[in-house]
């Protein structure tokens, strides 16, 4: 099974909210979840890690006015991606059930 | 606050960024600003971007950054280590560097010479367009070169061949200009409008054309000098060409032309004045040469076939004429490193070809020299830093890093040693100027192409003085170094050879200063057959007629403490009308001449004062003359010589062969006479005591004001023309200096290196009982071989082009065992006042130390 950072699994899950999504996008997403800031370079190397581990992939696209004309490159899961965030999930689930109730 | 991300950040992002990322980081970062500038508030939104965009450059491999980043911070850690090494070792550092500078400065120089000789006429922006009609006359096997052509010449090819844009008549003239009271001796180009447009003269005031025969260009240093307002309406100078002073109007100042320029003119003068003073037979006469001439070709024309029609056009206009001419043209920028067509008629006094030659070896090897040693010298010094080059390695450093660090330590070094060399050009370049006759400001240094060359030159010695010593501790064994006994086996034949190229330059470099010296002394010492003592000679005498001359001399002669004086003709040549058809020079004198400078009669009789007929008829040839016309029983033999009035006269006797120019030429047969077809233009004044100057001056201002007195002794005239000689001596021998402090001191420290890795064998040695001399010959017997073989080789090249170089002397001296001898002398002394000191040093250590080690 892969590895995947915090960060790593954390992006791909905001990925995985929507059908598409770019930089400024998750990062609005991000600080809105987790009330806390993140710079985009951060953003721009996890993205590029999942693409090269094959669990995102990105196309160029429309250019909009506030980006000064320029397009966007958007990011979507791919299979693996999903798969594999869904393992992680259950995985997780599975153990947090074993965790005896406190209260 | 304005409503936009930090307009220089952006400007970085858009440098740095890689194409392919440019469009998505952009626009995410821009999205970002306004998001966070709405969302939080605008300060956020800057902070954020700028911060952002310096991460960018972390965190996307934005390759220049970080690449550079690291090799500053390596370079920086490497400066340092090697500037501790070289404080460290101050006297050796400060030595090897010194040479180094040495080298360097030397071999800057050259290259100054080099490039300054060859930029001559390139900086013209008609130059490839422009050349000059030279002319090549052939009279049976002899082929004379005429660099020059005539006012018909020139205005026949001008109307005639269509591909000719525009042509130039060149003089050149000596006047007097009048500065108050005094005159001045300047050289006057004489030519005509166009010559600007040739030239690129650039006028800062006024710039009309010559219309009338008294007008003239000046330039803006001598305008300065003879302060001339250049706001004036009307400027005037009055100048002296010896027909009293006449007055000239200033038309335009011009800049400076630059000094490597062969039509170079403080004053241009208009050619009308020529035409209005030359006889009228000298402007339409064909072949009378008394010009040069330049033209302007059009674009894209063939050149051979200009040459052509040029050689056709003579035929045309001088069908008569006996030899074989041919015209052709030559490109201005061959004619000042040309010396067969010579620098006549307002070209300025050529490049020496054979000084760049040697200039450029001599400095090559003085380069080649300084590297070696200091190549050598460094591997002996970082010796002692082996166990750092191992803990290096051993810490992780690869056989690059060791490479790298080497190499900048030695960039570190040649530096310095550039900075030191570029102090040791600014002291040295006015007394190399007039070593080169020729006067270098400090501006030269800023020529493109110089400083260019000059980078270029550092760049090779960085590479090979670092290169060497580089590969040899990158590959040096670790635990050996670590020991404490380093060997640098590999590297041992390549250090000797090295060694042995070294002494070999610097043996030939010595044993041609011997060969040079010899034959300079020898040249200076020859009997030239005259009796130069407390002669007196007057170069030059003005335009003036023989009455004056005799008036000159009989108040001469009047002077207490002279003995007699007289005069002479220059000499000139012409040609026998017999079959034998030799050339032979001929002299007018005056009566006293051959006693006053001793010259003997060795038949026949002298002149006599008393015969009228010896003044008209008879003349006296030397013993060469005899010689070439193969003349047995000379007195009172007719010749068949022919010049002016004099015709067929009667030889009445014979005198030695003595030489009336230095003895680097052959004496050339002579015919003397006293008829009057030439006007007098030299004296010679016997003293018998030292006679006052100011005497001698008041006399010739008396006959000859304005024009300064050229008074010399005869024998300093002599010796002034062995200046070439005397400048290549101490060209050479400076070259030898250099290589002899050089080549000491790399032996010193390669033998250094090499004895103390033997510190502990000869110990042992020593315990045995070996003397000195079986240490001396054990430690470095091969190195001894190769120093031997060096010189040797370097003596039999140097013998080789000494040889090559007396060759152009027809009274040379022979190399003989004497001269090899004594260069072999100098190099093994010099090699064994370094060995036996090192040698010497080491033996008499005490052994117990080095034994106890371990």
């Amino acid at each position: 099974m892969q590895q995947l950072g915090k960060l790593e699994e954390i992006v791909l899950l905001i990925l995985l909210m929507k059908e598409e999504n770019y930089g400024v996008g998750i990062a609005k997403e991000y600080e809105a979840n987790f009330n806390q800031s993140i710079t985009l370079p951060t953003i721009h190397v996890v993205l590029k890690r999942l693409d090269e581990k094959g669990l995102v992939k990105s196309k160029m696209g429309e250019p909009t006015a506030e980006r000064g004309g320029r397009r966007k490159r958007i990011y979507s899961a791919t299979n693996n991606g999903y798969h594999l965030a869904k393992e992680l999930q259950e995985k997780r689930s599975k153990i947090w059930s074993m965790i005896p109730n406190i209260n | 606050m304005k409503n936009r991300p930090p307009k220089i950040f952006s400007w970085l992002l858009a440098i740095f960024c890689p194409q392919e990322k440019r469009e998505e980081v952009e626009g995410d970062l821009l999205e970002a600003f306004y998001w966070r500038m709405e969302s939080k508030s605008s300060f956020n939104a800057k902070a954020f971007f700028i911060y952002e965009v310096l991460r960018s450059f972390r965190i996307y491999h934005f390759s220049p950054f970080q690449y550079l980043n690291q090799l500053l911070m390596t370079f920086n850690m490497h400066i340092k280590t090697g500037w501790r090494f070289l404080k460290k070792n101050m006297v050796y550092s400060t030595m090897n560097i010194a040479g180094l500078a040495l080298g360097l400065s030397f071999c800057l120089l050259a290259w100054l010479y080099v490039n300054d000789e060859t930029s001559y006429d390139k900086h013209l922006s008609l130059h490839d367009r422009l050349y000059r009609v030279v002319i090549d006359m052939q009279h049976g096997d002899n082929v004379h070169h005429i660099g020059g052509s005539s006012n018909a010449i020139t205005q026949t090819f001008k109307e005639q061949i269509p591909e000719i844009e525009a042509v130039v008549r060149l003089d050149r003239s000596y006047a007097l200009i009048k500065q108050g009271e005094d005159y001045l001796e300047k050289s006057i180009l004489v030519t005509e409008t166009q010559i600007e447009r040739f030239l690129d003269l650039q006028f800062i005031s006024g710039h009309d054309s010559f219309k009338g025969p008294n007008e003239l260009w000046i330039s803006e240093s001598l305008a300065g000098l003879l302060a001339i307002d250049s706001q004036a309406a009307v400027a005037t100078l009055t100048m002296n060409f010896g027909q009293g002073d006449e007055v000239f109007i200033i038309k335009g100042i011009y800049k400076d032309i630059p000094l490597n320029t062969s039509v170079h003119a403080e004053l241009i003068l208009s050619f009308d004045y020529y035409i209005k003073h030359a006889k009228p037979e000298k402007l339409t006469t064909w072949f009378d040469i008394n010009m040069n001439t330049l033209v302007l070709l059009r674009e894209y024309v063939n050149v051979a076939a200009i040459s052509a029609k040029m050689n056709l056009l003579h035929l045309e206009n001088d069908p008569d004429m006996e030899a074989v001419v041919s015209f052709h043209l030559q490109p201005i920028t061959d004619t000042h490193l040309d010396n067969d067509y010579g620098h006549f008629n307002g070209m300025a006094a050529g490049g020496n070809t054979e000084l760049i030659w040697i200039f450029s070896c001599v400095g090559l090897l003085a380069l080649i020299i300084a590297i070696i040693n200091y190549t050598n010298f460094n591997i002996s010094l970082y010796l002692n830093r082996s166990r750092e080059v191992a803990v290096r390695k051993i810490i992780g450093s690869g056989k690059g890093g060791i490479f790298t660090q080497l190499m900048s330590e030695s960039a570190l070094s040649v530096v310095i040693a550039a900075l030191f060399a570029s102090v040791i050009l600014l002291i040295a370049l006015p007394i190399f100027g007039e070593l080169v006759s020729k006067s270098y400001s400090f501006s030269e240094l800023y020529n493109p192409v110089f400083i260019s060359g000059a980078v270029f030159i550092l760049f090779l010695i960085i590479l090979f003085t670092g290169a060497y010593p580089s590969i040899v501790f990158s590959k040096l064994s670790m635990v050996h170094s670590l020991k404490g006994s380093p060997k640098i086996g590999s590297s041992k034949a390549l250090t000797q050879s090295l060694m042995a190229l070294q002494f070999g330059i610097t043996a030939l470099l010595i044993i041609g200063m011997i060969i040079l010296k010899s034959q300079l002394k020898h040249l200076q010492n020859f009997d030239n057959k005259i009796g130069l003592d407390g002669v007196l000679y007057f170069e030059y005498i003005p335009n003036t007629d023989d009455q004056t001359i005799e008036r000159f001399l009989t108040d001469l002669k009047a002077v207490p403490g002279v003995i007699s004086a007289s005069a002479i003709s220059g000499y000139n040549g012409t040609r026998m009308k017999d079959e034998s058809s030799i050339i032979v020079k001929h002299l007018r004198i005056e009566q006293d001449l051959l006693t006053l400078l001793d010259i003997d009669i060795i038949a026949g009789r002298n002149f006599d004062s008393l015969l009228q007929s010896d003044r008209t008829n008879k003349v006296l040839v030397n013993e060469q003359f005899l010689i070439s016309a193969g003349i047995d029983d000379p007195i009172g033999k007719t010749i068949a010589f022919e010049y002016g009035d004099l015709k067929n006269p009667q030889i009445i006797g014979v005198v030695e062969n003595y030489h009336f120019a230095s003895a680097k030429s052959k004496v050339d047969p002579l015919v003397i006479y006293q008829s009057e077809q030439y006007p007098l233009e030299s004296a010679y004044v016997k003293t018998e005591k030292l006679v006052n100057k100011d005497v001698m001056e008041a006399l010739w201002q008396k006959h000859f004001s304005p024009y300064p007195m050229n008074m010399v002794y005869l024998e300093d005239f002599y010796n002034s023309s062995f200046e070439q000689e005397q400048r290549l001596m101490k060209l050479v021998g400076f070259g030898a200096f250099l290589s002899v402090v050089l080549a000491g001191l790399g032996l010193l420290g390669i033998l250094g290196l090499q004895l103390n890795q033997k510190l502990k064998e000869i110990s042992i040695r020593k315990v045995l009982g070996a003397s000195f001399i079986q240490i001396l010959l054990s430690t470095s017997q091969k190195l001894i071989t190769f120093i031997s073989i060096g010189t040797l080789m370097g003596l039999a090249g140097g013998y080789f082009l000494g040889h090559q170089w007396l060759l152009q002397y027809p009274y040379a001296i022979s190399i003989n065992a004497g001269i090899v001898f004594l260069a072999m002398l100098i190099v093994v002394s010099l090699a064994a006042i370094s060995l036996f000191s090192q040698v010497l040093k080491t033996s008499k250590a005490n052994p117990v130390k080095y034994l106890k080690d371990e």
